[in-house]
């Protein structure tokens, strides 16, 4: 017997979409503990670190429902939420502050992330009328592919970031989080 | 199961982890259970702690792809969101003795991969009652 078509409407963009909202919504976490981590309790870094954890929260909730009930969450105010994230990201790069001089590569991975979702929302909501069957195995192909670009973005990202100083890089220990948990 | 993109993913991954779990002893011989350097198998480092987690993990998504669409679905989504958990509450846990499963940037991409893949086809895909019942 054939293997039966996935009877969804471009299940692969859809995937990858979701994949991108989870690698976003990492991103941006990983912005607000490097805000944090900083500890010097500047009002504005407070308020940056807070900002970017809820919508990092708000990014992996979203991708959660995108992909359980096929639409996003929040309808058309999204894209703008997700257009207004973007030019954020790219401000942060453009103008660096001493808060966020360090981040330059998270931002951009984060960057990187909120356009492919905002490109991938487009391209659904042109092709919404269409159904498109895809075979179950080049699905599964389709979407390893995605899920191996979006963290091949995510990752860097999440290393540049102070969360990721942190991360046991193999080989240099000690070098780069004074009072790491190998000195514990 | 070659209709079901739930059972094919867990059924593959499943495979591949348990693989891997196994050959993992092979080259932490002498690493400590949870000892923070671990050995390099291919680029991935493990130590004997993440050894037997990803056997427990190739063995849960064998047995759900195995089982049935429901299960596998299932399976999918939770090893997925737990992944995506343990990696978001690591950036948390700045300066603490708690990474105990000797990751390196290689394991990083594999597990995010990992995660987002679980998570989005176990979500996204199969919710047809028919497609559940396959």
């Amino acid at each position: 017997m054939p293997p039966q078509a996935v009877p969804q409407a471009h299940p692969s963009v859809r995937l990858v979409t979701g994949f991108a909202g989870f690698g976003a919504g990492s991103v941006n976490l990983a912005i607000a503990s490097s805000f944090f981590a900083a500890g010097s309790g500047e009002p504005e870094r407070v308020i940056a670190g807070a900002v970017a954890g809820l919508w990092g929260a708000a990014l992996l909730a979203g991708a959660v429902v995108f992909l359980a009930r096929d639409r996003p969450a929040g309808g058309r105010r999204v894209r703008y939420a997700l257009a207004a994230a973007a030019v954020a990201h790219l401000a942060a790069i453009a103008f660096p502050t001493p808060a966020t001089s360090g981040l330059n590569l998270t931002h951009l991975s984060a960057l990187l992330l909120t356009l492919m979702i905002i490109a991938s929302l487009a391209w659904l909501g042109r092709a919404s009328g269409e159904k498109r069957a895809m075979r179950p195995g080049r699905l599964l192909l389709a979407a390893f592919a995605g899920a191996v670009l979006v963290a091949g973005i995510t990752t860097p990202g999440l290393a540049a970031s102070t969360a990721g100083q942190y991360a046991v890089p193999h080989g240099g220990h000690g070098n780069l989080a004074p009072g790491g948990h190998h000195q514990h | 199961m070659r209709n079901s993109p739930n059972r094919l993913i867990a059924t593959i991954f499943g495979a591949v982890y348990l693989l891997v779990g196994l050959l993992g002893f092979a080259v932490t011989s002498g690493v400590g259970f949870a000892a923070t350097e671990g050995a390099n198998l291919i680029i991935f480092e493990v130590n004997p702690l993440h050894n037997v987690i990803h056997l427990a993990i190739g063995a849960a998504l064998l047995f759900a792809g195995l089982r049935g669409t429901a299960s596998a679905r299932t399976v999918n989504a939770t090893v997925g969101a737990v992944y995506l958990l343990v990696g978001i509450v690591g950036l948390f846990l700045l300066n603490s003795p708690l990474n105990i499963i000797a990751l390196n940037g290689a394991d990083n991409v594999l597990h995010l991969a990992s995660a987002v893949l679980l998570l989005g086809v176990g979500l996204s895909l199969d919710k047809s009652p028919a497609a559940a019942r396959a």
